[in-house]
């Protein structure tokens, strides 16, 4: 099996993982067990970032594999302390209940502050064109077999 | 000179630099790809601020804030508080491949996505048939926005007020297409950020802060301020999950990816777009859970509706000068999404529906702005004929679009297994179901459980449908396009060269 077969199997077991969530997810949503979406939602997230994470290749560099991962576990950490308290109304936390203080004052803020510059971080080590590194815009060029009507064609006839 | 007179002023002053915008556009527009894609010619801070404030619609500012105040907290966590990772998501699963590949083939809208990536008639139609469908439904949503904010500015009924602020950002777009879409969300995002923070602080001040107004809150119905209150926590959940996979799948927000000019820009607009988001929903929040403790306390009457909630708020506790600001960043907030709407809708018609049925179109831009006024016109139609609140058209539109365009774009981008055929499968489901499911419901013919969200599950299943209908529909051809989309990595032979790989790599690959 080449590298390119073995790199290519990567996404599809990403595919295959996001959707045994989405079937967990959907069951939770047709017979009313929240559960199953606090526990799921978090790993689907995951599961996309580690997507959006790999390379031209399907590879992903061992820092930011590391990051990617160090993030969505702070986040399941969070969405596991709303699944284990979702259907109490006590306001124990901040003057809210404890999931939605922990949605407001925690997983709102950390989701806003951290996401974008992982994104950057990622951003460097995955694409040969670093934003960093200053290349020239033009990253690929044109396909030249691909052929469109603009009004300056239609009006040269 | 008297309040009204000043809010006037604003108002007019407002809407006279939005139509300024379009005609300096519309000196720059020579051909589609300045009126579709803005002439792929957007820098990182005007491409993240145009994406949070196109996404920040009506259905957020005014249709959120309704629901906060009605729900409570519960109504954030359902929707608005996930929106940063969204955009998150949205930066790693576009940013870079779906540049790539616009660069490479040209692709200026959504459906040119589909025709490029699986060269299938079925898929590229039905495609565009659910983006003008969806962009005239998430438009009347705007509509019926632009009529509750216009009419209390102006002084002028609802259906007249619907009818000024619709043909205004009408005018606008039809000059300027895309490029005035965009520098018009531009400063509309700017306004919208600034008058969120300060009607923030002066909504929390309005009831003694924010300690005071979720004691308030609680002591009057403990339910609105935790995750299961007035709606069920499932319902939350599955709100919550349409939102963080549905952000991705937002066509306003796909199409800045197409515009942007560099990989360089797109470095930190996830930041800049999650941030400004963020901050805008710091409205909703105050002026959400300040409402309802003024209602609670006697200080304000129930408003007549929950899209009535933040337009009462302003009125009833808030100085005039202030709440017409206030309302102005409204009013931005709905044009900045229906801008976008308009030409993605006008794109669908002109280019994309056109291409699928073989037509071919001479003068796209002309035909481009035609169409323009009939997505207004028939989204205006729409909007002054239903009679619902501003969130459930909404959560119908962005469930539509979450439901088409996320298996066929962000999984087929990645996904080398994904056909055509699986393609024209998750759009016809995801649409026929949410339709139906939310005719018969609204008809009263089905009566689905409390916990039930149509939204979604229409998501959900659209992307199920699409993975599965992939596995059994598999085809070579399918696959090989797929390679064609990203041609530099076809031409790797099977190990990659060197060349290809990160260079800026310190750690070792996994």
């Amino acid at each position: 099996m080449s590298s390119n077969e073995s790199n290519q199997r990567r996404v599809d077991a990403l595919v295959l993982g996001l959707s045994g969530l989405l079937l967990l997810a959907l069951a939770g949503m047709l017979f009313g067990v929240p559960e199953l979406l606090t526990l799921t939602l978090p790993l689907m997230m995951t599961v996309l970032m580690l997507m959006g994470a790999l390379d031209r290749s399907n590879r992903w560099n061992r820092r930011v594999l590391g990051l990617v991962l160090a993030f969505n576990a702070v986040s399941f950490a969070l969405w596991l302390v709303v699944t284990l308290t979702v259907s109490s109304q006590a306001v124990a936390f901040g003057g809210l209940s404890v999931a939605a203080g922990v949605f407001v004052y925690l997983a709102w803020p950390y989701y806003t502050v951290v996401s974008g510059p992982l994104y950057a971080f990622v951003l460097d080590h995955i694409d040969p064109v670093a934003p960093a590194r200053g290349r020239a815009a033009a990253d690929v060029p044109p396909d030249p077999g691909r052929a469109t009507t603009t009004d300056e064609e239609a009006a040269r006839g | 000179m008297s309040a009204q007179t000043i809010t006037l002023i604003v108002t007019i002053v407002y809407l006279l630099v939005m139509v300024v915008v379009g005609v300096w556009a519309n000196r720059h527009m020579h051909s589609a790809k300045e009126f579709l894609v803005a002439g792929q010619s957007l820098g990182f801070f005007v491409m993240a601020v145009a994406s949070f404030s196109s996404i920040q619609s009506g259905w957020g500012m005014v249709g959120s804030t309704g629901t906060t105040f009605g729900w409570g907290v519960q109504s954030l966590v359902a929707g608005p508080l996930f929106a940063p990772i969204g955009f998150a998501l949205a930066w790693f699963l576009l940013g870079t491949r779906l540049r790539r590949a616009a660069q490479r083939h040209q692709l200026y809208s959504i459906p040119d996505i589909i025709r490029v990536r699986y060269k299938s008639k079925s898929a590229h139609i039905s495609m565009s048939v659910a983006m003008l469908l969806g962009a005239i439904g998430y438009m009347t949503a705007q509509i019926v926005a632009t009529g509750v904010i216009t009419s209390l500015l102006l002084g002028v009924p609802f259906t007249t007020g619907a009818w000024i602020g619709s043909l205004i950002v009408a005018a606008y777009t039809i000059a300027g297409g895309m490029l005035a879409a965009v520098w018009t969300d531009l400063i509309q995002g700017v306004v919208m950020i600034a008058v969120s923070v300060g009607v923030f602080v002066l909504a929390l001040g309005s009831g003694g802060g924010w300690g005071s107004l979720l004691d308030t809150l609680a002591a009057a119905d403990p339910g609105l301020l935790s995750v299961a209150g007035t709606q069920p926590a499932t319902w939350v959940g599955a709100s919550a999950l349409m939102i963080v996979l549905g952000m991705v799948a937002q066509p306003q927000l796909i199409h800045k990816f197409l515009m942007l000019r560099s990989t360089r820009d797109l470095r930190w607009g996830a930041l800049v777009a999650g941030v400004g988001y963020f901050t805008t929903t710091l409205f909703i929040l105050g002026v959400g859970v300040a409402m309802r403790a003024a209602v609670i306390d006697g200080r304000v009457a129930e408003p007549a509706n929950l899209d009535a909630a933040a337009t009462d708020f302003l009125s009833a506790l808030t100085h005039p000068v202030v709440a017409g600001l206030a309302l102005t960043c409204l009013l931005a907030a709905i044009m900045s999404s229906a801008s976008s709407f308009i030409t993605i809708g006008a794109s669908a018609i002109m280019r994309d529906l056109t291409g699928g049925l073989g037509i071919r179109v001479r003068r796209e831009l002309l035909w481009g702005r035609v169409c323009s006024m009939l997505i207004v016109l028939a989204a205006l139609g729409v909007g002054l004929y239903l009679d619902q609140i501003i969130y459930l058209l909404g959560a119908i539109g962005w469930a539509a679009f979450g439901g088409a365009i996320f298996g066929p774009v962000i999984i087929g981008i990645y996904w080398r297994r994904a056909t055509g055929t699986a393609t024209t499968a998750a759009i016809v489901s995801g649409l026929v179901f949410n339709v139906a499911a939310t005719f018969l419901t609204a008809r009263g013919y089905i009566t689905p459980p409390g916990f039930f969200f149509t939204g979604g599950v229409t998501v959900a299943l659209s992307i199920l449908v699409f993975v599965f209908a992939s596995y059994v529909t598999r085809s070579a051809d399918d696959v090989r396009r797929f390679a064609q989309l990203y041609p530099d990595a076809a031409a790797l032979p099977a190990d990659g060269p060197a060349e290809v790989r990160p260079v800026r790599a310190e750690g070792a690959e996994v």
